[in-house]
């Protein structure tokens, strides 16, 4: 029982992975410390534990932080998608693995993001919006302008790209 | 060329005054109250300057509204403005060609001062993109006819010349034919529905408010009248014959509240189809009327709780891209109670084309049910630590076999009842544990399709799919339950194919 073959897809550009990283550190390091700070100030009305009860926020913390960054690599090796003729696909995901097929007719609108740190990296994110949907419903988070626009140009303007995988089938149609 | 501008009509001064005040009601009350219960305010000045004050704001509101709101039908645009003295002015231009629906509404000061309001929708959020409020039926009826028109004409269909006498049978059949023929009407509602439904509706915040709100309130009061005294006296004191009587009082009063809300909301309900579009009229004080074109419908699902399983009753609902705007949450009621034999006859015109009989129930597996339940242990693990603090470790023991049994049952309930069902035209995923809830979402109307699998899901080799529609409220998700991973896999595959060719649009569900 395996997960759906991703081999031949597309990866994100490496520079995802340093965001990631950045992001991975500055929200985990400010949210411990506020989180340490807020526990260490009430410990003399919290009842008594075995443990210094700010030493719980911290561990937590340096979990959050210690499992970031072991799956940061699987995470970024296993973001992959694939943009087909009349499909668009992908798959991501280490512990909570998700796979999308959205039918290209369906996308109403592409947003194209980019902050500060994902600027000085030279890449963007884009979001893909199908309707009746508030969020978007896939996410390319680390792409390079170019392939962000490529993507944006083949999904709202419907030009399928020279290059497009043919229409995904069920290699297993008998069953 | 200008646009002709149409104004409200004057009598919308009285009722913009008088809806003002009906605003402000709940302060008014608030007011009366505190002078009643003998505030600070003994004299009761400053009460009836307060009451003055919101008068004049009310008829000051009133009158700027009558004199700076007015509309237009402009080159195939719905046009909308209010310019508040220069200073604050709000256009809104409505193409024609967006416009899904228009719902004629008369409140109770409306229908006596024969005037309504015309709601206008494009599907583009949860709320009327255009409210023009205070006009007579005949500009209503106009407006309607106009707009029939310009669609008309801009879809290249012929067009009656006479006004009213031949016009868009589309748009204008609800508004022309004011009696419906029997054969049109799908379902009235008896009072007896009403009353059930108003029964057995969730109406929790109603009791919780009597619960918190009315003691604190009425207390004072309640103490001086000596029949009411002694209720109170032996409620403080805890005595449990008063204690019991008040919450049983608490209980039926919230309960008759429900039920009266329902009736006025719901009176006279009426369900009937028309050139391939539903029109619901309903209302006592509110009196709406609305068309729901068939097409625009992405999801109908069959409510049944617990109660309404007993009495074989059911509530369905229809659910719209932007919602219909008449309801909150999304929740479009197609009905509000119906007997359930009504329920197969309300699918067939909802879902027209669609083969629903013969359809494959799949059941939850076993494996299913066991993922189901396991996945919850950790958090009852947590909740029985919570005792431990105050207690001996054997309550605890015994909160956590107790909630284990609780979601053991919770969990057989679930797998009794959940399952799905996928044909070529239509996926069906059946959900609920004292009640069903039943969720129809064509496979044209599917937006996109997703397959997940977290940490525990994976050791079960189990996955969770769900579709994502453009449906509002709670038929916007579709998730169905988790299924072994090929399976899953199979049907990703199977939807998408099923949905990939559809020329389903979100703006005429063609």
């Amino acid at each position: 029982m395996s997960w759906i073959d991703t081999s031949n897809w597309t990866q994100l550009h490496p520079n995802a992975k340093k965001l990631w990283l950045i992001s991975l550190l500055t929200s985990s390091l400010i949210t411990t410390t506020v989180a340490t700070g807020i526990v260490f100030a009430l410990t003399p009305r919290l009842p008594k534990l075995l443990i210094p009860a700010f030493l719980i926020p911290l561990g937590l913390g340096a979990i959050w932080l210690i499992w970031g960054l072991l799956i940061l690599s699987p995470r970024y090796s296993r973001f992959r998608y694939l943009l087909g003729e009349d499909d668009l696909q992908v798959s991501r995901g280490v512990t909570w693995r998700t796979w999308t097929v959205i039918a290209r007719s369906r996308i109403q609108h592409v947003d194209i993001q980019a902050g500060p740190i994902a600027k000085n990296l030279g890449i963007v994110s884009v979001k893909i919006f199908v309707g009746g949907q508030m969020a978007e419903v896939a996410e390319f988070p680390g792409v390079t302008p170019a392939v962000a626009e490529e993507l944006r140009q083949a999904l709202v303007l419907r030009k399928a790209p020279s290059d497009s995988a043919p229409p995904i089938v069920n290699p297993n149609p008998a069953s | 060329m200008n646009p002709d501008w149409q104004r409200i009509h004057p009598r919308a001064i009285l009722a913009d005054f008088l809806s003002g005040l009906g605003r402000l009601f709940s302060i008014v009350i608030v007011l009366l109250l505190v002078s009643l219960a003998g505030g600070r305010d003994r004299d009761g000045a400053v009460t009836e300057i307060m009451l003055g004050i919101f008068g004049l704001l009310a008829a000051f509101g009133a009158v700027v509204r009558y004199f700076t709101f007015r509309y237009s039908l402009h080159q195939g645009n719905l046009l909308v403005e209010s310019n508040v003295f220069g200073l604050w002015k709000d256009q809104r231009t409505i193409p024609v060609d967006r416009i899904q629906n228009i719902n004629i509404k008369r409140s109770l000061v409306h229908q006596v001062l024969g005037l309504c309001s015309a709601e206008i929708e494009t599907g583009a959020g949860a709320k009327p993109e255009a409210q023009i409020d205070g006009i007579t039926e005949g500009q209503a009826d106009q407006l309607k006819i106009s707009l029939g028109r310009m669609m008309s004409a801009q879809k290249g269909e012929p067009v009656a010349n006479l006004p009213g006498v031949q016009p868009d049978p589309g748009l204008l059949s609800h508004v022309l034919q004011p009696g419906k023929s029997p054969e049109q009407i799908i379902y009235k509602a008896k009072l007896w529905d009403l009353f059930v439904a108003g029964s057995l509706g969730n109406r929790w915040y109603v009791l919780v408010g009597f619960l918190v709100g009315l003691p604190a309130v009425f207390s004072t009061m309640l103490e001086r009248n000596p029949a009411t005294q002694q209720i109170i006296t032996d409620a403080r004191q805890g005595s449990f014959g008063g204690i019991v009587i008040g919450a049983m009082l608490i209980f039926f009063a919230g309960w008759a509240i429900s039920i009266f809300q329902t009736l006025v909301k719901y009176w006279n309900f009426e369900l009937s189809l028309e050139e391939g579009k539903f029109a619901r009229s309903y209302g006592l004080t509110e009196r709406i009327e609305n068309v729901l074109p068939v097409k625009r419908i992405q999801g109908i699902q069959v409510v049944q709780g617990f109660f309404e399983k007993m009495l074989e009753l059911a509530k369905v609902k229809a659910s719209t891209a932007g919602g219909l705007g008449t309801e909150q949450k999304g929740e479009d009621a197609l009905s509000p109670v119906l007997p359930f034999e009504e329920v197969p006859r309300i699918l067939n015109f909802a879902l027209p084309g669609i083969w629903l009989s013969g359809l494959k129930i799949i059941p939850v597996i076993d494996r299913a049910f066991w993922y189901y339940f396991l996945s919850g242990l950790w958090f009852r693990v947590l909740l029985s630590l919570l005792p431990l603090f105050w207690f001996p470790p054997l309550a605890s023991l015994g909160l956590f076999a107790g909630l284990n049994l609780v979601s053991y049952i919770r969990c057989r309930l679930w797998r009794e009842k959940a399952g799905y069902s996928l044909g070529r035209d239509i996926l069906v995923t059946y959900d609920g544990y004292l009640g069903t809830i039943t969720t129809y979402i064509p496979t044209a109307k599917i937006q996109a399709v997703s397959l997940h699998q977290n940490f525990f899901l994976q050791l079960f080799g189990l996955a969770a799919v769900t579709v994502k529609t453009a449906a509002s409220g709670g038929m916007s998700v579709i998730k169905f339950p988790e299924i072994p991973l090929e399976d899953a896999k199979e049907i990703v595959y199977k939807l998408h194919e099923l949905n990939k060719n559809s020329k389903d649009s979100l703006l005429d569900g063609l």
